[in-house]
């Protein structure tokens, strides 16, 4: 049973605060790829959290993740390439242009239930990724758009410092995670996603809930989306809405356990790493070894990893 | 003009209509949404593309020689794979195994073809025939009539044969049609194996008049999830019906919108149906 407690938050944040001086131990001028693998370490982890809070919580399964990435990412790129902001000033705003996203989606998404549910999400996303293509004079189409490497606050861009943002921007979505899973919402939105007509049936409003967790979960996708258009410096339609933004987080959670707060965080430390290992040895090798080993939790450890500490965090 | 994109639309969408027949019929009797199936339809593009290329084995022909691999495959993925999950947690859970073999499909495929574009050209891949003002390549109008063909042939053995009756029976009710002596597991071992079938049959059909390439059936499986929204989940003749407006209104939309806008069509009536008539043009009650 889940009581409330501020020790798991108080951990949170000591870890937070320890990691952050990692930078300081190691060089991240020297040691780029390290840092490189450890960026994407954290934002797997923030957008498994997200897909979690949806998929895991409240039971609505998401194949439309790729969408809120695009999304959030194309915020960023538009703000920076079309009124020279500072990326960073527009990272936040990633997350509420693809909120306000989440907002319409949902209101078509929403009306629908399970397998219908996911299918749309992902005509959704398709949907919105086709238009950007399409609407060249705003987006630049095909093209893409270059977002230029900006120091924050005067610290320059490099290694340490997405390193250090993205490990927060993680921790913000494990603290979201962690809040829902000690308030009394969470057991709506574990009603809504075991049987919806039951929970309506004792007077849930499951819509409301449904509402709630996927609003929350793409406003951190779409950050997620954000601090990725920056890292990478560039984006366009086939990176910004790669479906595999929609394939990782469901492999990473199901592998560390869909439903928990510790899950997601867990498959992202165990398994990026080894993904981005074999994609630099083997391109796309990573998507194959991703597909081989989600059927295999899905069907032999359903549960995940946290599923073998039976106790759920 | 009107009736040769007409026309067109219709030529296409009877390979459509094939294309989705597979997937409507999984979901029907199983309720489950086979997420590879676009994968299933690039394999049987690239099996056409292989037997052509070593051995001059027309598409056409070949399609009907690969089908024992593809039950097998499919049987053994619902065997192993589906089967065995609990039934309350089948929906989602069989959506997540079959999305992950879907990648496993696609990127197995990059790896022994390569990510390289494929064709299959035939003797006769350049001829044209004029029909009503209209012009159709020959291998486009073969490869519709022989799916025509093949959703004839499909029909009559689920009207039939005593195998489509089990399956219509147990897609109507797997507890009574199991009391009425039908195998129901056998039943539903076979019923993924003829989907995976007919995907991969409508994949060799297309061979000759599309690219072939690793991650194609993406392509493929939005207008097969598309057609089967459209005609209802679990209808033949819905799939028919589908397939032919996805079909036309693609042709009319590449000629009177810009050309991007026909990848646009499918979603937007995928979408359309979902959300004001669920179960589909022809209504829910309609099977086969």
């Amino acid at each position: 049973m889940q009581n409330r407690s501020v020790v798991p938050i108080i951990i949170l944040f000591a870890f937070l605060i320890v990691l952050s001086f990692l930078p300081l131990i190691i060089d991240p001028g020297e040691y780029k790829y390290l840092y490189n693998i450890f960026f994407v370490v954290n934002i797997a982890a923030l957008l498994a959290t997200s897909w979690n809070i949806l998929g895991g919580f409240a039971g609505q399964i998401s194949f439309g993740h790729a969408g809120f990435v695009g999304i959030g990412a194309y915020t960023v790129s538009l703000f920076h390439y079309h009124l020279q902001w500072s990326p960073w000033l527009a990272l936040p705003l990633s997350g509420v242009v693809t909120l306000l996203a989440g907002v319409i989606i949902g209101a078509i998404a929403l009306r629908l239930r399970g397998p219908y549910f996911a299918l749309s999400t992902l005509a959704l996303a398709e949907v919105t990724k086709l238009i950007v293509e399409g609407w060249r004079s705003f987006t630049q189409g095909t093209q893409g758009i270059v977002v230029n490497p900006t120091p924050l606050l005067s610290i320059p861009s490099g290694g340490g410092l997405y390193y250090v943002i993205s490990l927060w921007l993680a921790g913000f979505g494990i603290l979201c995670a962690l809040l829902i899973k000690q308030s009394k919402t969470s057991y709506f939105f574990a009603a809504v996603g075991e049987n919806e007509d039951a929970a309506l049936s004792l007077g849930i409003n499951s819509k409301k809930y449904k509402m709630i967790a996927l609003y929350i979960s793409s406003f951190l996708a779409g950050i997620t989306g954000g601090i990725l258009a920056i890292h990478t410096g560039f984006i366009d339609p086939s990176s910004g809405f790669d479906m595999v933004h929609t394939v990782e987080p469901i492999f990473l959670t199901m592998v560390g356990g869909i439903g928990t707060v510790l899950g997601p965080v867990i498959g992202a430390i165990l398994l990026v790493p080894v993904g981005e290992v074999f994609r630099s040895h083997f391109p796309t090798a990573h998507l194959l070894l991703y597909g081989i080993v989600l059927v295999i939790f899905a069907r032999f450890i359903p549960k995940g990893i946290m599923g073998l500490f039976r106790k759920k965090i | 003009m009107i009736t040769s994109i007409i026309i067109n639309g219709i030529l296409i969408g009877l390979i459509y209509a094939l294309l989705a027949i597979g997937l409507t019929m999984i979901f029907g009797v199983m309720r489950i949404i086979n997420m590879f199936h676009g994968e299933a339809v690039m394999l049987g593009m690239y099996a056409a593309f292989v037997l052509f290329d070593r051995f001059g084995i027309s598409p056409y022909l070949s399609v009907f020689l690969t089908t024992p691999v593809f039950f097998v495959l499919g049987a053994i993925v619902y065997k192993f794979l589906i089967d065995p999950i609990p039934v309350r947690e089948r929906e989602i859970t069989s959506l997540i195994i079959t999305l992950g073999i879907s990648y496993v499909f696609a990127t197995s495929a990059m790896y022994i073809w390569t990510a390289d574009y494929r064709t299959v050209t035939l003797a006769f891949s350049q001829e044209v025939i004029v029909f009503l003002k209209t012009r159709i390549g020959y291998p486009a109008l073969l490869s519709s009539v022989m799916s025509a063909v093949l959703i004839v042939v499909f029909y009559l053995f689920m009207s039939k044969t005593y195998m489509g009756r089990a399956i219509r029976a147990t897609e109507l009710d797997k507890d009574t049609a199991s009391l009425m002596g039908v195998n129901v597991e056998w039943i539903s071992i076979a019923t993924f194996g003829i989907g995976v079938v007919l995907a991969a049959m409508a994949g060799g059909i297309l061979s000759p008049i599309f690219y072939i390439y690793p991650f194609v059936g993406s392509n493929f499986v939005i207008k097969a999830f598309t057609i089967v929204v459209l005609g209802g989940m679990g209808s033949v003749t819905g799939a028919l019906v589908g397939g032919i407006i996805l079909g036309v209104a693609e042709a009319l939309a590449s000629t009177f919108l810009e050309y991007s806008m026909k990848d646009i069509m499918a979603f937007i009536l995928f979408l359309g149906i979902l959300l004001f008539k669920p179960s589909g043009l022809l209504g829910g009650k309609t099977r086969l």
